[in-house]
């Protein structure tokens, strides 16, 4: 599973590598809009992991669960504002 | 981002349904002076006058033939130019060739010679050539901006509802505006012009996310107000009121400031913090009303807020180190041995420098994106019910696909009020948190 998502990535990353050269040479450049997704993809996979890595540790020891919890949403709130900054920059950039 | 379907899109007037709140309006001084200006029929009758005054100035006549048609297609042509009259379209495109003219010169004009002059030579624009060469005459000038001080006063508007070419002006055109708007509470400017039902022309607007806001705080004041008289007589809390309003505030202390700056700092910013949860709590649940829409889904009511974080934030730091010892707190202390230090602590510095200021820019963007994220969510999914016709499907299946999209949109609403809470507590929390790490040594 994990693989699988990981080499769709590499293949995303690699076409929009690919693709950046030509868009850049044609008046028309990638849109911004694939860069905020492409952005969001990785905070997806990073708060999985953040809400993966909690629930595990409130199942090992629930009580610590509040402390848990309290570090987990703020972790995934810097994550969260990450994704939303790349996702207003790019919802800016498309166009020309 | 922005749509006036939904409540995101901040205006200068509130939208309910249209039983609700009829226009009746019955005579042409009933509408604001900005909602005539945007009518067509206006902006036609006006661009007549002005075309009319620039022949009286001595405009070619060559000039003027194509002018009005041209105007109208660069009304037409893209939604930033929408309603923009014909005086604010000559300006528009002049500054619009000059700058090209600036452009292009630095490119292919080295020596200082008249960059225009050199820019129009090689690519003619006829179109607004004429209209450069008048702006650069003074006599020229002056009568032009005469001519744009009159058709831009009131009492030319007023000549409009005497005057105006279709006679139709009174029973017909009146009933239309009104129907435009129905549903529209325009709210009333005393301090300011608007251009349209969006943007400002001069001075301040209200627009209906202020009103919000001010509805907000002073909720929030009578409601602790009442509550702070009730604590200061020292008895136990009885009642629902008291008992709630009681356990949220001293929820806010024990499970957001003391973890996120101590005890000691909590106690001196409980003010500040208790203010910042309650007036985010409150602009975020304006956005459940029907027809109000939250406040926080506005850039500028966010940016605010940030920068109010980062001013205290910066003002406390360097009123606690001074403004050098400030400075050289940002970078914290790695006790490296000289020698890399040298070169890595000025490293850090910057890296730490940029992400103090981002770190404020993404408080306020987080904020944002969740309101407006969660409003858009709502639509796309309230969409699917509403956008496809009945027509596309027989009627069980599009009533099956509208029930399942209401009941979504419930749904999805009831996680919108967690993300109202949930905005609302990590704002804070981040305030205090960056507000105590700039008091004390990293």
């Amino acid at each position: 599973m994990i693989n699988s998502v990981r080499i769709g990535l590499y293949a995303l990353g690699a076409v929009a590598l690919m693709a950046m050269p030509v868009s850049a040479q044609g008046g028309s450049s990638m849109p911004g809009a694939i860069g905020g997704g492409l952005a969001v993809i990785g905070a997806g996979i990073g708060i999985g992991l953040l809400g993966k890595g909690a629930v595990e540790a409130i199942a090992r020891q629930p009580e610590q669960a509040g402390t848990i919890r309290i570090t987990m949403i703020i972790a995934a709130a810097l994550i969260e504002g990450v994704a939303f900054y790349a996702v207003l920059v790019g919802s800016q950039q498309s166009g020309n | 981002m922005a749509s006036d379907i939904l409540h995101i899109k901040d205006g200068y007037f509130f939208e309910i349904p249209r039983v609700l709140w009829k226009s009746h309006r019955v005579e042409a001084k009933g509408f604001p002076s900005w909602f005539v200006r945007l009518d067509s029929d206006y902006q036609s009758w006006e661009a007549d006058t002005i075309v009319a005054g620039l022949t009286d100035i001595g405009v070619n006549s060559v000039n003027l033939l194509g002018l009005k048609k041209t105007w109208e297609d660069w009304q037409h042509h893209s939604p930033k130019s929408a309603g923009w009259p014909l005086d604010a379209y000559l300006e528009k495109e002049a500054a619009t060739a000059l700058s090209r003219a600036d452009a292009w010169s630095t490119k292919n004009v080295s020596k200082a010679t008249d960059k225009y002059q050199a820019y129009i030579a090689t690519n003619p624009r006829p179109e607004i050539d004429w209209f450069i060469q008048l702006q650069k005459s003074p006599e020229k000038l002056a009568k032009w901006n005469e001519l744009k001080a009159k058709v831009n006063s009131d009492s030319f508007l007023q000549s409009y509802y005497s005057e105006a070419p279709n006679s139709n002006w009174a029973q017909e055109k009146i009933a239309q505006y009104n129907k435009t708007l129905d549903g529209k509470i325009l709210i009333p400017q005393p301090f300011g012009t608007p251009r349209n039902a969006f943007e400002p022309e001069s001075g301040f607007c209200l627009s209906r996310y202020m009103i919000i806001e001010l509805v907000v705080a002073v909720l929030a004041l009578t409601l602790f107000g009442w509550l702070a008289k009730r604590v200061a007589t020292g008895q136990a809390p009885t009642g629902k009121r008291w008992n709630a309003l009681e356990s949220m505030v001293k929820w806010v202390r024990s499970d957001i400031a003391v973890p996120a700056m101590g005890e000691h700092d909590a106690d001196n910013f409980m003010p500040l913090l208790w203010s910042f949860f309650f007036f985010i709590l409150g602009c975020n649940m304006m956005g459940m009303l029907p027809w109000v829409g939250s406040p926080t889904a506005a850039f500028g009511t966010t940016l605010a807020l940030a920068g109010i974080v980062f001013v205290i934030g910066v003002t406390l730091g360097i009123k606690t180190f001074g403004p050098l010892g400030f400075l050289k707190n940002i970078c914290p202390q790695l006790g490296l041995p000289w020698y890399l230090a040298f070169w890595i602590v000025p490293l850090m510095w910057v890296i730490e420098f940029a992400s103090l200021l981002i770190k404020h820019m993404v408080l306020a963007v987080r904020l944002l994106m969740n309101m407006g994220a969660g409003h858009l969510v709502l639509l796309g999914i309230l969409g699917i019910g509403i956008s496809v016709p009945s027509a596309m499907m027989s009627t069980p299946a599009w009533g099956a696909v509208a029930a399942i999209s209401v009941l979504g949109t419930t749904m999805l609403s009831l996680l919108e009020l967690l993300v109202a809470f949930l905005q609302a507590y990590l704002f804070t929390f981040l305030a205090a948190m960056f507000i105590g790490s700039s008091m004390h040594h990293h």
